[in-house]
């Protein structure tokens, strides 16, 4: 069984398939989820077709029947285990469509589930090479709809696109090599009816690039590298052609540094149909000594606005130039309007929360939204550059001495002021809602280090918390004037991405296995749930049979127990787990 | 050096009172479960030429691999070989692969090899024993020989191209080296293989990296290129020594492979080894070797002749 399937409610649906063959044929017409579904996704509240709630990522849903005076009724509608002895972190948003709900779990499953009774309707357990050598955990970050596809990316760097009904692959694609360090772990996004997606690894020195496919073949259609310097390709008639290098070669980058350059796009990307642009993350430049790489680094730490007709770059803003501190920008740019003004917000890991001109990428705002960042004292609106307060980690070769070298503490740490779960913006209160985590690194240069067997320079990374009390902190940011309207603070930091809601809610868990929901205009916290393991995944929200329901996966794991340093430490009590859970008011 | 010194110890006690501690119970069983299966399973890189890579058919061969082979057959079983893939860092291969076993599954092999023999590296690396060293590893220079012995050595290369490894101690230090001056000029290659297949195509001037790689990927063609260490200023060493690493507490087993170690560079065969896959044997600055005389107590001692530990 190279891909084993579980067909168990399959059965049963044919059976009923036999009786009622007409109304069957209807339905299975009715399956397929178009590309004009996706773009309305944001405001149709039956479905969820796209990572984001809406592909512009404001994880915003108009519904209310859920709201402030009775989510205190919010109960277990039922619960889904993803089994197995596999468990670790479980990042995913599920999507729901037709009745079924597609969540993916850790190491490259998927599963199919009855949206009214969380019975599983078929199981996609990837097969997983040997060798195979994931930086940052084994998770998944979603799956995405087209057509009757549901299509999600696997730890060995390979596109699976799975007939949504029976589970069955209808095509495979490489994206590359996972022997050179690729995987691809984030939702991948539909534009245009095309599958956008980038490349993981940011930890080995790859070059990232977006790409964009065929949705319902998979076939490439365009491709556009993240670092200056490299030849995207565009496919016409089903040849590729050149399409243009990336920036201007040798431009920001010393030597030959461009052509192994990182700036992994390793997150999922956002669309804005109004612009009409795909807003993708880069990560940090390698190698991971900024000394050595003098210049900006471009396109790295950036979000790229892509045309998704020519796969080309229409403008992009750097956040961290020349990156000292692995500083990934890869988080989410999510689109907004104020004031009249096409905006788009972005919460960097640098600490800094930007507000920029979605047109064209000008800094419109740029704030702190944590209580320490000291990188730069401030964003300099005029020329779009952090003004650097010149605390960078000292240059590794110094320590070719033999000396240690000194340690400089410096927050926020490479984890970020906010990693890599997805914040909400809610259109009602006019707030960012950002999970943020308060803590710093020291850095020191290590002069006994090995890799693959062989001396080398490297760096020595601890990360401690800024405070006793707590780490992770959820704010609602304002944009237009920088200010924290509230906050929730919580004693491990946080991992999962955040919802609102038209009822006037924020929903977000937590490590320590809650689910909350919180008062979107003052941060009260107005109902919780135990949900058995660390909640690390994105809680999603729609209408079925005129209730509302809630899910969210639950499962510790991610970046924090493998890089956290003092804070791994401190979440070492957290147990794992594996399953979704699906929430609705209470008759009673 | 404390952590080899407490091997030694632990050596010494566990052949005073065998089998007597608890401790000395539970070394026995990685030995036992050994030879009773009759296989070694040795960690060794993934396309790492010389030492571990796919040959003729894909069978993985070369030096680390008769390495294995030969430590095996002194243990009275046969070697399975275990290619593993890098990691960030070598405390990750040994967690992978040595003490706790990579978390997408597959556990650990008995034993590893090419890793580093450093008191230092031993003190903040405790959940393994450092053993067995076999070789000093070093970073030398291959150069053109009609642009070698042009003005300094290393300042040639503000002018020359100079190929290295991406993300190894020859490329940092070149990529900071004279103050920036030679960075332009560096070339960057996913292995030492593909850098020197470039300077047999007239592309580059000269290549730095480790002695090994670059003499087995110069082969026969060595004619024509100066290869040797260059003074590299600001460094505190050019060169390193490699060992094998087993769990710590496995201590019978780390004496049999300390012991097998012995046999394998005293017959000579370590060194053939080494020429056999085209690289010159260079002996680490410390070797293995029994103390007083045949007492079956291991000593790490640096005495060896330490022929290429500097320039």
């Amino acid at each position: 069984m190279k891909f084993p399937l579980k067909f168990k409610a399959l059965s049963a649906a044919m059976a009923t398939a036999v009786v009622t063959a007409g109304l069957s044929l209807t339905s299975l017409a009715q399956a397929g989820v178009t590309q004009a579904d996706i773009d309305a996704d944001a405001s149709t509240t039956g479905d969820v077709v796209s990572w984001g709630m809406g592909q512009q990522g404001q994880r915003y849903s108009p519904l209310k029947k859920i709201n402030k005076g009775n989510v205190k009724k919010l109960v277990p509608a039922w619960s889904f285990s993803f089994g197995g002895e596999k468990q670790r972190g479980q990042e995913a948003q599920p999507v729901v469509h037709n009745g079924r709900i597609f969540v993916t779990g850790s190491y490259s499953r998927l599963y199919a589930v009855d949206a009214t009774t969380g019975e599983e309707l078929w199981q996609y357990d990837h097969r997983l090479p040997d060798g195979i050598l994931p930086c940052c955990d084994v998770i998944n970050r979603g799956a995405a709809l087209h057509g009757d596809l549901v299509i999600f990316g696997t730890l060995d760097a390979r596109l699976v696109a799975l007939d949504q009904a029976t589970g069955k692959v209808k095509w495979r694609s490489k994206i590359d090599d996972y022997k050179a360090g690729y995987s691809f772990t984030a939702a991948p996004l539909i534009v245009k009816d095309m599958v956008i997606t980038g490349v993981s690894g940011g930890e080995f020195g790859v070059i990232g690039r977006v790409e964009a496919r065929d949705a319902q073949t998979g076939k490439l259609r365009w491709i556009r590298p993240s670092v200056e310097g490299h030849m995207g390709y565009i496919w016409k008639d089903g040849k590729k052609m050149e399409n243009g290098i990336t920036g201007k070669t040798n431009a920001t980058w010393p030597g030959d540094l461009w052509k192994t350059g990182g700036a992994a796009t390793w997150q999922g990307g956002t669309y804005d149909h109004e612009t009409d642009l795909i807003f993708y993350g880069t990560g940090n430049p390698a190698p991971w000594n900024a000394h050595m790489r003098p210049g900006d680094n471009l396109y790295s730490t950036s979000t790229l606005a892509i045309d998704p007709d020519t796969g080309k770059i229409s403008w992009h803003y750097q956040y961290t130039p020349n990156d000292g501190w692995d500083y990934d920008g890869v988080n989410e740019l999510v689109s907004f309007n104020s004031g009249g003004k096409k905006l788009a917000g972005h919460a960097d890991r640098n600490g800094f929360f930007y507000v920029l001109d979605r047109t064209n990428g000008k800094v419109e705002n740029a704030f702190p939204f944590v209580t320490r960042v000291d990188f730069a004292k401030g964003i300099d609106k005029k020329t779009g550059r952090p003004i650097e307060t010149g605390l960078r980690p000292g240059d590794p070769t110094k320590s070719a001495d033999g000396k240690k070298g000194e340690t400089i503490f410096i927050a926020p740490s490479f984890l970020g002021a906010k990693n890599w779960m997805p914040m909400a913006y809610s259109p009602d209160t006019e707030l960012f809602y950002v999970p943020a985590n308060e803590w710093g690194m020291d850095i020191w240069n290590e002069p006994v280090t090995y890799k693959k067997g062989a001396a080398y320079l490297g760096a020595g990374f601890t990360i401690k918390p800024l405070y006793d009390d707590y780490i992770g902190a959820l704010r609602a940011v304002d944009p237009k004037t920088g200010d924290i309207k509230w906050e929730y603070k919580n004693n491990a930091p946080l991992w999962g991405g955040v919802m609102t809601t038209g009822g006037g809610l924020v929903f977000t868990g937590t490590p320590e296995g809650y689910l909350k929901a919180f008062d979107a205009e003052n941060g009260k916290e107005l109902w919780k749930f135990q949900t058995g393991s660390g909640v690390v995944g994105c809680p999603i929200t729609w209408e079925q049979d005129g209730e509302q329901f809630i899910a969210v996966p639950s499962g510790w794991g991610g970046a924090v127990p493998l890089w956290g340093g003092d804070v791994a430490s401190k979440v070492k009590y957290l147990n794992q787990g594996g399953s979704l859970w699906v929430f609705k008011l209470s008759d009673a | 050096m404390q952590k080899l010194l407490k091997a030694v110890l632990m050596s010494m006690l566990a052949s005073v009172f065998m089998a007597s501690a608890l401790q000395a119970d539970e070394e026995q069983t990685a030995l036992q479960r050994i030879q009773e299966r009759g296989v070694l399973e040795v960690a060794v890189y993934a396309d790492f030429p010389p030492f571990s890579y796919r040959g003729e058919r894909g069978r993985i061969v070369g030096i680390d691999v008769d390495i294995a082979h030969a430590l095996a057959k002194r243990l009275g079983v046969v070697a399975a070989i275990r290619a593993v893939g890098a990691d960030e860092n070598m405390e990750d291969d040994l967690r992978n692969n040595v003490w706790k076993g990579h978390y997408l599954g597959g556990g650990v092999a008995d034993v590893m090899l090419h890793t580093p023999f450093d008191e230092a590296f031993a003190e903040e690396n405790d959940r393994v024993s450092f053993i067995a060293p076999y070789y000093r590893e070093q970073i030398v220079f291959a150069v053109v020989a009609d642009k070698a012995g042009r003005g300094s050595p290393l300042e040639i290369f503000t002018r020359e191209k100079i190929g290295v490894e991406l993300d190894t101690l020859a490329d940092f230090y070149l990529l900071t080296a004279y103050s920036g001056r030679i960075r332009d000029q560096v070339v960057h290659y996913r292995n030492m293989s593909e850098a020197v297949a470039d300077l047999k195509a007239g592309e580059l001037s000269g290549v730095a990296g480790p002695r090994s790689e670059i003499e087995f990927a110069l082969g026969a063609g060595r004619n024509g290129y100066a290869v040797g260490p260059i003074q590299m200023p600001g460094m505190r060493s050019s060169g390193w020594d490699l060992g094998a690493a087993v769990r710590q507490g496995n201590q019978q087993l780390a004496n049999a492979l300390d012991q097998a170690m012995i046999e394998v560079r005293e017959t000579g065969e370590l060194q053939k080894i080494f020429e056999k896959h085209g690289s010159s044997y260079q002996l680490p600055s410390r070797i293995v070797r029994l103390k007083p005389e045949n007492s079956g107590v291991i000593a790490y001692s640096d005495d060896a002749k330490l022929c290429l530990r500097r320039p």
